[in-house]
C-alpha cells in the first residue's frame, strides 16, 4: 500500500495540529460552506464541505472553534456526519440505509426483555412500556415486546408501515436517523425524540436503563459510567440536532430571512 | 427548562467554545440564537409550534454541547498520559531520589 494512502486512512486517528485561528460560515449560492482562516473546509475525499441550512453550517463552525491545539475529528459528531454523507464512502442508498434501521427495530433496546430479577423486570415494565405504547399509537403498528432468547417478533405489517414512514424522509435525515438509532440502540427511542416527545436526557436515560439500574446497586464508575454516558449524550443529541435542522431547513431559513 | 435558563446555559457553552472571535457578540452563531430567542418570545404566549420547536432544539444543541465538553474533560483527567517518570514514581510511594538532600 502506497504511503501516501496508509497516511490519508490514518488521517482521522493522527490528530493534526491547530493550523487556523478563525472559523466562519459562508453563503455560497444556495448553501453555506465554513471557511477556517481563507481557506474553504473539504471533506476527506476531497469535495468542498456543503451544507444547505444556516444554523447546521454554524453548529460544525462551532465544532471547528471549539478545538484546542489538537483537531480531534472523533469529537466532532455533526462534522463527521456530513462528511460521511457527502463522501458516502460506503456507497449507500436510501434503501440500504432504511433496512439497517429496521433491522434495529428487530432487536430494539425497548422490546428485548430480561427476566429473573423481580426488581428489574418491573422496572422495565414501568419505564419502557408507556413508549412503546406510544409508540404503536403514533405509527399505527403493534409491536410487543418479549423475552425470548430469539427476540421479539416483528409483524410483517409493522415493518412495511415504517419502511413506509421512512422513505419519506430525505438521504440527509436518514443518515442522522440512522446516527441516532446506532448511538442508542433503538428506533422507538430514536424516533420518540425525533418527535419531540421524549427530552435528549430522557432517551439516553432510557437506552442506558440496565446500567443505571445496575451501579445503583454496584456502584458507578466516573472514568467509565460517566465518560459512557456522556458520550452517547453527545453523539445521540448530535444525531437529533441534525435530523432536526435537515428537515426542517426551509423553514428556520425562511424565518431567519424575514 | 425556562426559556431564560436555556438562553443562559447556551451563552455560556458558546463562550466555552468560542476561540475566533474577541467577543462573543461577533460570533454568528451566538447572533443566531439570541435572534430566534428573541422571534419566539414575542409569540410566547400563544401555543406556537415553532417556539416549542425551537425550545427542544435548543435543549439538544445546549445537551449536546455540554456532554461533548464534559466528556473532553473526563477524557482529558483519566486518560493515560504515558509512562510515568522516576520523580512521579518515586513522588507517589513516598521516596526519594539519591540525588536529593535527606
Amino acid at each position: 500500500m502506497p504511503f501516501r494512502l496508509v497516511r490519508r486512512i490514518c488521517a482521522p486517528y493522527n490528530h493534526t495540529r491547530l493550523f487556523y485561528k478563525k472559523v466562519s460560515t459562508v453563503r455560497s449560492n444556495k448553501d453555506f460552506e465554513i471557511i477556517l482562516d481563507n481557506r474553504k473546509l473539504k471533506t476527506p475525499a476531497g469535495s468542498i464541505f456543503r451544507v444547505s441550512s444556516e444554523p447546521l453550517a454554524l453548529a460544525v463552525a462551532n465544532e471547528w472553534d471549539a478545538q484546542e491545539e489538537k483537531i480531534l475529528v472523533s469529537s466532532m459528531h455533526i462534522t463527521s456526519l456530513v462528511n460521511t454523507i457527502l463522501d458516502n464512502p460506503n456507497k449507500l442508498l436510501k434503501q440500504d440505509i432504511i433496512s439497517h434501521i429496521l433491522t434495529y427495530l428487530e432487536n430494539d433496546t425497548l422490546l428485548c426483555r430480561e427476566e429473573g430479577n423481580i426488581e428489574w423486570s418491573s422496572e422495565q415494565t414501568k419505564k419502557w412500556d408507556p413508549l412503546v405504547e406510544w409508540f404503536n399509537k403514533r405509527y399505527g403498528v403493534t409491536v410487543k415486546p418479549s423475552s425470548a432468547i430469539t427476540g421479539p417478533n416483528l409483524p410483517i405489517h409493522a415493518r412495511q408501515t415504517l419502511q413506509k414512514y421512512l422513505h419519506s424522509h430525505d438521504f440527509w435525515t436518514l443518515n442522522g436517523l440512522m446516527f441516532a438509532v446506532e448511538s442508542v440502540k433503538s428506533l422507538i427511542l430514536a424516533l420518540a425524540c425525533v418527535d419531540r416527545y421524549l427530552s435528549v436526557e430522557e432517551g439516553v436515560h432510557l437506552a442506558t436503563l440496565e446500567t443505571e439500574f445496575q451501579t445503583r446497586q454496584w456502584g458507578r464508575v466516573e472514568w467509565a459510567h460517566d465518560i459512557d454516558n456522556f458520550n452517547i449524550q453527545a453523539r445521540f443529541a448530535a444525531s437529533i440536532l441534525f435530523v432536526h435542522l435537515t428537515s426542517s431547513s426551509s423553514s428556520i431559513e425562511g424565518k431567519y430571512r424575514k | 427548562m425556562a426559556a431564560k435558563t436555556l438562553l443562559r446555559e447556551l451563552i455560556r457553552e458558546l463562550r466555552l467554545t468560542n476561540n475566533s472571535y474577541k467577543s462573543l457578540w461577533e460570533s454568528p452563531a451566538y447572533q443566531f440564537i439570541l435572534k430566534n430567542f428573541r422571534r419566539n418570545q414575542v409569540t410566547a404566549e400563544q401555543t406556537c409550534k415553532a417556539q416549542q420547536e425551537s425550545q427542544y432544539m435548543a435543549d439538544t444543541y445546549l445537551c449536546y454541547l455540554k456532554s461533548s465538553r464534559i466528556a473532553a474533560q473526563l477524557r482529558h483527567e483519566f486518560h493515560g498520559q504515558g509512562e510515568r517518570t522516576v520523580r512521579s514514581t518515586a513522588d507517589m510511594v513516598g521516596f526519594k531520589l539519591p540525588h536529593d538532600p535527606k
